[in-house]
């Protein structure tokens, strides 16, 4: 739905997520996840939950978000060099294979 | 300039008439075939035929309700600890419960506690420092950059919006990516 929109579709995101960024909030739906238990196999005791893993579904508006923060807050550390060397991981041209 | 062009002789498979007709025969007789057994289906489940006229509906309603039962245990196992921190598997019950109180011995953080599966030493020594970490934090000044400052531009929004995957279950809002 989010890629199919057209640019007013896509500005009035825009906007709703610039209030949100401005005002420092988010909505409180946002902190409401949907947990789906999903049956781990093997022979496992259904009754019991420890047989399920647990898998969250969360808002795409959130994810959207989080995504605009994570890439600000790269820039920041990238320019500034905040993170140390040991970090491979979620930073750019960087992967924990680089550790071996 | 030079140009060499490749000629390759088109070879065309021509089939013998009399195949076509036959195949066309096989296709209309399966369709007729599963036409024949959605009816009968249709028929049995819905009822008598004179509410045919709506049954493909009432079909895919039945079939909905018949197919979105959970296929979680009415019966879970309930917590046999007496400390709801840790999980323990008690005997099965019928309280949907149950699952929020593995959720919450999942989840508790276990601090100082005798079965505790983390380095409680450590873990003391870092609490002992956050006192002073919090009057670090507040007695420094601290500038905002102005990354934090401006607002997202529409390019930033697209190309984020281009980074999610398609065919992804939606969440709460029922937004798809």
């Amino acid at each position: 739905m989010l890629q199919a929109g057209d640019t007013d579709f896509h500005g009035l995101i825009l906007i709703f997520l610039n209030g949100l960024w401005e005002f420092h909030t988010q909505p409180s739906d946002w902190q409401l996840f949907l947990l789906q238990p999903i049956y781990k196999g093997h022979n496992k005791d259904k009754t019991n939950p420890a047989s399920y893993r647990g898998i969250y579904l969360n808002d795409t508006l959130a994810k959207l978000f989080e995504g605009l923060l994570i890439s600000r807050l790269t820039i920041h550390t990238e320019l500034l060099n905040t993170l140390t060397h040991n970090q491979l991981g979620t930073k750019p041209d960087t992967q924990t294979h680089d550790a071996i | 300039m030079k140009c060499v062009v490749n000629l390759i002789p088109l070879r065309i498979r021509v089939r013998s008439p009399n195949t076509q007709p036959n195949k066309q025969t096989n296709k209309t007789k399966k369709q007729d075939k599963l036409l024949s057994t959605v009816t009968q289906d249709v028929a049995h489940d819905v009822g008598p035929a004179e509410h045919l006229h709506n049954s493909m509906w009432d079909y895919l309603k039945k079939y909905k309700n018949n197919h979105t039962t959970s296929s979680l245990p009415q019966t879970t196992r309930s917590n046999a600890s007496p400390d709801k921190r840790i999980w323990i598997t008690g005997p099965p019950t019928l309280n949907p419960l149950n699952w929020h109180c593995f959720r919450f011995a999942l989840g508790h953080h276990l601090f100082q506690h005798p079965l505790s599966p983390y380095d409680e030493k450590s873990a003391q020594d870092v609490a002992k420092l956050l006192p002073r970490m919090k009057e670090q934090a507040s007695t420094a000044t601290t500038t905002t950059h102005p990354l934090f400052m401006t607002p997202f531009t529409p390019e930033e929004l697209k190309h984020e919006i281009k980074k999610l995957h398609p065919d992804k279950s939606p969440g709460p809002s029922g937004i798809t990516n």
